[in-house]
């Protein structure tokens, strides 16, 4: 007789012991067309910069690559006219 | 860029926006009289104001020259591309202006269809009260030994733990503790 259960656990496909899979989350810019990038709003783009005033990568923010050279190019010129800080280090 | 190039980019017209910052301790008259002067240069450049606002006395997130804080005014014009140099031009040669920004918004404007609210374009005179935030911290209360007034918190009191995927190459802090324990 055939054991089944054997291709089934293969399928399933584990996770090594001691690896931590996180579900990735879409670009939120992507999935809502009516959210702009605006560098004029310094409290929307505050949830994209560390308490220290850096741009939050892309790998953490799970921004695409479009939406996050768009908010980057936004912090900077949020950080030229004194809306946002270029560093919190004084 | 050939020359005949060159006219034809500078010919185009496109909308554009400009946001200046003026000291915090500048006077309504000084205000109003930097807003018509730009209004002014504007309509000599052959440009046409869409919006106007004052946005009145905002902290700054870093100081500017002496100025923790300062006075944000925005403008918004469809012109071509002369208008924004003669613009910032003359922003620099403002006294009182500390800190200014131009973007482009639109590329290629209908200028001739272009419908402007007079409402829109309105300065409106910010009703400034006093500056009285612009003192002073006492040494003891710097260094957190005295309450500061209001129960604000230093930011330099805070923790410094958002470094955890701090992947530029900067080494310092982290690697000379670890070389310490071995």
């Amino acid at each position: 007789m055939k054991d089944l259960s054997r291709g089934q656990d293969k399928e399933r496909g584990e996770a090594p012991a001691g690896a931590r899979r996180m579900r990735r989350r879409g670009c939120g810019f992507c999935a809502d067309e009516n959210l702009v990038i605006d560098y004029k709003d310094p409290q929307a783009l505050r949830y994209f910069i560390t308490e220290r005033g850096k741009i939050v990568p892309r790998r953490i923010s799970g921004l695409c690559a479009k939406h996050q050279r768009e908010m980057t190019t936004a912090i900077k010129r949020a950080r030229n006219i004194a809306l946002l800080p270029f560093t919190t280090n004084e | 860029m050939s020359t005949a190039t060159q006219s034809a980019v500078h010919d185009k017209y496109r909308e554009y926006e400009t946001i200046y910052v003026m000291r915090p301790d500048a006077s309504g008259e000084s205000i109003t009289k930097a807003a018509t002067r730009l209004e002014e240069v504007a309509a000599r450049e052959g440009a046409k104001l869409t919006l106007v606002e004052n946005w009145g006395r905002r902290q700054l997130a870093y100081t500017v020259g002496k100025f923790k804080r300062g006075i944000y005014s925005y403008i918004k014009y469809v012109g071509k591309g002369k208008v924004v140099t003669e613009i910032e031009r003359n922003l620099r040669l403002m006294d009182d202006v500390i800190l200014f920004q131009s973007v482009q918004v639109r590329d290629e404007v209908d200028f001739a269809g272009l419908s402007v609210d007079p409402e829109a374009v309105k300065f409106q005179a910010p009703e400034l009260i006093p500056d009285t935030e612009e003192q002073e911290l006492t040494l003891a209360q710097v260094l957190g030994l005295e309450a500061l007034p209001g129960g604000v918190e230093l930011p330099s009191a805070r923790r410094r733990d958002d470094d955890d995927f701090d992947d530029d190459g900067d080494m310092s802090d982290d690697a000379a503790g670890e070389e310490d324990d071995k």
